[in-house]
C-alpha cells in the first residue's frame, strides 16, 4: 500500500530541488551581468580619463600620427625627434625623461651660445618658470651681443627686446635700452638655461599633444604652428605667448614675428604690432612681413 | 475492482504472448528472429539488457510457429543434464518411448541417427543462467545440426560467453535488442491500453506525459510497466480518497513524478 501523504512531501522536497537549480543558475547568471557591466563602466571610465593624456588611447595614438606628419611637414628630422618617436613607442616614459630631454635641449641651446660665450655656460639651473610674453629670447641674444653678432642684428635684438618689454609694460622706455642690455646680461644666463613650462589648460587634445611634443622637441616651427592654431582659434594672448616662443628658439623666424603682430592688431595693439613688424624688416626682407606691414598700416 | 485497479492489471509485467505489442522495432526484431530460424545456423543469439522484451519476443516467435516450424521453448533454465536431455528428447522424438538409460552420449548417437531428416528449434529464455558445462554441451548437440538452439540471455552474460573460444568458432546470428525510443514509448503505453479498450485512458497520456515516462525509463518496457503500474496505483488511492484530485482530462506530471519517486528513479 502506498503511503501517499508521504510521497506528496516527497515530491514537494523534489520540485523544490529542481527550483533551486535554475533560480541559482539565473541569480548568478545576473550577478555575472551586472559584475560584467560594473567592470565595464569601470574600464570606460578610466579610459575616460585616460583620453586625456596624450598616450593613452587609440584616438590619442591617432592624433599623434596626425600631429606627427604635421610637425615632419614642419621640421627638419633632428636628433631630438628621435628621442620624441621614442618616446611615442614607450607611452610608460616617465616625467623625468622628458624632463631630461628639455635640460638636454635647454644645454644644447646653451652649448650653441657657449661657442659665442663661453661665460654664460657658468651657471645652470633647474629653475622652472610659467611663459608669459618676456624677453627671456631676448636675453639670449643679448648674452651673445659683445662676442661676435654684427651692429645691425644688435639693433634688431635690442629693439626687439624693447617691443617686447613695452607689451609687458615692464619696461617703461626705449631709450635706456644700453642700461637694460647691461642688465639683461646679468639675467641672462640663468634666464638661457632655465627650462620652460609651457601650460595651456584650454586647449583640445590636438594642441595639447603639440604642447607636449614641443616640450619634448622644442622646434620653432611647431612653437609657430601652436600659436597659429591658437591664432585661429582666436585665442590671441595664447598666439603671442607661443610666438614668443617660437621667436625665442629661432628669431629668424619670420613665422613668429607675423602670428606676434597679427595677434596683437586682433587685441588691440596695433602699435606693438607694425613696430614689431618694422624691426623684423630692419634685419630681414620678407615680402609676407612687408604686405602685412603695409596693411596695419593702412587700416 | 475500481477502474484504476483494472488498469494496473494490463501493467504488470508477464512473459505473455499478450504482452506483445507490435511496436516498429519489435517486429523488426521478430521479423528478423524468424529469418535466422529458417537459416541453416547452429545457434542463434538474442541478447540485450533486462526489459528490452527478449522474452516476450521468444515468447511469441513459439506462439507463432510452433506448428509450422517444430519450434519448441524451454522458458525455465533448466540445471539438471539429464532433465535437460530428457525434455530435448521430448521435443525431438514426441512419439517415441524415451530410453530408460537416456544420457547425454545417447543423445547425441540419437541426434546423429536423425541427420538430415528431422530438425527443430529450442528457444532457450534465460539461458545465462545455465551452467558452463551445460552450455558446452548444448554446444555440441547444436553440432549435430539436428537442433538448433535460439539463446536468450542478457548482454553481460553474452559478452562473458562470446569471450570463450569455442563459441566464437560457432556459426551465430546475433540480435541485439535495445531499450524504445521516445515514439515507441508512446506506442507501447497507448497500444496497451487500446488493446485492452481504455481508449479515454490512452487520451489521457499527452506527449508531455510520455516525455515525463520516457525519461525516468530511458525506454526500457519493464520500467515503463513499472512505472505505469505505480501511476495508476497513485491514483486508484486518489479516485478512493480525493477524487477531485484526479478530475483533470490527462494525466497529471506530479502522479508521474511521485510515481517515479516511490520507484527511485528520483530523489527529493
Amino acid at each position: 500500500m502506498l503511503e501517499i501523504e508521504k510521497l506528496e512531501k516527497e515530491w514537494r522536497r523534489y520540485k523544490l530541488k529542481q527550483l533551486k537549480i535554475p533560480v541559482v543558475f539565473v541569480s548568478v547568471f545576473f550577478i555575472a551581468i551586472l559584475l560584467f557591466f560594473t567592470t565595464d563602466l569601470f574600464v570606460e571610465l578610466e579610459n575616460k580619463t585616460d583620453s586625456y593624456l596624450p598616450t593613452s588611447s587609440d584616438k590619442e595614438l591617432q592624433e599623434a600620427n596626425r600631429s606627427e606628419t604635421i610637425t615632419k611637414n614642419l621640421t627638419k628630422s633632428t636628433p631630438i625627434a628621435k628621442t620624441s618617436k621614442e618616446s611615442l613607442e614607450s607611452p610608460a616614459a616617465s616625467t623625468e625623461e622628458v624632463e631630461k630631454q628639455k635640460k638636454d635641449l635647454v644645454t644644447s641651446a646653451v652649448s650653441k651660445e657657449k661657442s659665442e660665450s663661453p661665460a654664460t655656460s657658468a651657471k645652470k639651473a633647474d629653475e622652472s618658470i610659467e611663459l608669459s610674453p618676456d624677453t627671456e629670447f631676448l636675453d639670449s641674444f643679448l648674452a651673445s651681443e659683445p662676442i661676435q653678432r654684427p651692429i645691425r642684428e644688435q639693433v634688431f635684438q635690442t629693439d626687439v627686446r624693447s617691443v617686447l618689454k613695452q607689451e609687458n609694460k615692464r619696461v617703461a622706455g626705449g631709450n635706456e635700452e644700453k642700461k637694460k642690455a647691461s642688465q639683461m646680461e646679468e639675467n641672462e644666463q640663468e634666464s638661457s638655461t632655465s627650462n620652460i613650462v609651457i601650460s595651456s589648460n584650454k586647449t583640445n587634445n590636438a594642441l595639447s599633444y603639440l604642447i607636449k611634443k614641443y616640450k619634448e622637441r622644442r622646434d620653432p616651427k611647431l612653437a609657430s604652428y601652436i600659436a597659429n592654431s591658437f591664432y585661429k582659434k582666436g585665442k590671441y594672448k595664447e598666439a603671442i605667448k607661443w610666438s614668443v616662443e617660437a621667436n625665442s628658439v629661432d628669431p629668424s623666424s619670420e613665422e613668429s614675428w607675423i602670428i606676434f603682430a597679427k595677434a596683437n592688431a586682433k587685441i588691440g595693439q596695433k602699435e606693438k604690432a607694425i613696430k614689431a613688424l618694422r624691426v623684423y624688416l630692419n634685419q630681414y626682407s620678407s615680402k609676407n612681413v612687408k604686405s602685412l606691414l603695409k596693411s596695419l598700416e593702412s587700416k | 475492482m475500481s477502474k484504476y485497479r483494472q488498469l494496473q492489471q494490463i501493467f504488470i509485467d508477464r512473459v505473455e504472448v499478450s504482452q506483445y505489442i507490435g511496436l516498429d522495432t519489435s517486429i523488426l526484431f521478430y521479423n528478423k528472429l524468424l529469418e535466422s530460424i529458417e537459416k541453416p545456423l547452429k545457434m542463434i543469439l538474442l541478447y540485450g539488457k533486462p526489459g528490452t522484451g527478449k522474452s516476450v519476443l521468444i515468447n511469441k516467435i513459439y506462439h507463432d510457429a510452433k506448428d509450422k516450424r517444430n519450434v519448441f521453448l524451454v522458458s525455465t533454465p533448466i540445471q539438471d543434464e539429464i532433465e535437460f536431455i530428457k525434455k530435448l528428447y521430448t521435443f525431438l522424438l514426441p512419439e517415441s518411448t524415451m530410453p530408460e538409460d537416456i544420457s547425454y552420449n545417447r543423445f547425441i548417437d540419437i541426434c546423429d541417427a536423425l541427420k538430415d531428416r528431422k530438425h527443430i528449434t529450442v528457444l532457450l529464455d534465460e539461458a545465462q543462467l545455465y551452467p558452463s558445462s551445460m552450455m558446452e554441451k548444448i554446444r555440441l548437440i547444436s553440432d549435430t545440426r539436428v537442433i538448433k538452439f535460439v539463446v536468450s540471455l542478457h548482454k553481460t552474460e553474452k559478452e562473458d560467453l562470446i569471450a570463450k573460444e569455442h563459441f566464437q568458432s560457432r556459426i551465430w546470428e546475433t540480435i541485439e535488442l535495445k531499450n524504445g525510443t521516445f515514439h515507441d514509448t508512446q506506442m507501447y503505453v497507448q497500444k496497451k491500453l487500446i488493446q485492452q479498450n481504455y481508449f479515454e485512458i490512452a487520451n489521457m497520456f499527452k506527449k508531455s506525459s510520455i516525455k515525463l515516462i520516457y525519461k525516468f525509463t530511458k525506454g526500457n518496457y519493464r520500467e515503463i510497466n513499472k512505472l505505469i503500474f505505480t501511476l495508476f496505483e497513485i491514483y486508484d488511492y486518489y479516485e478512493q480518497n480525493k477524487p477531485s484530485k484526479i478530475s483533470g482530462s490527462y494525466i497529471k506530471d506530479k502522479y508521474i513524478e511521485m510515481s517515479a519517486l516511490k520507484l527511485g528513479y528520483i530523489n527529493a
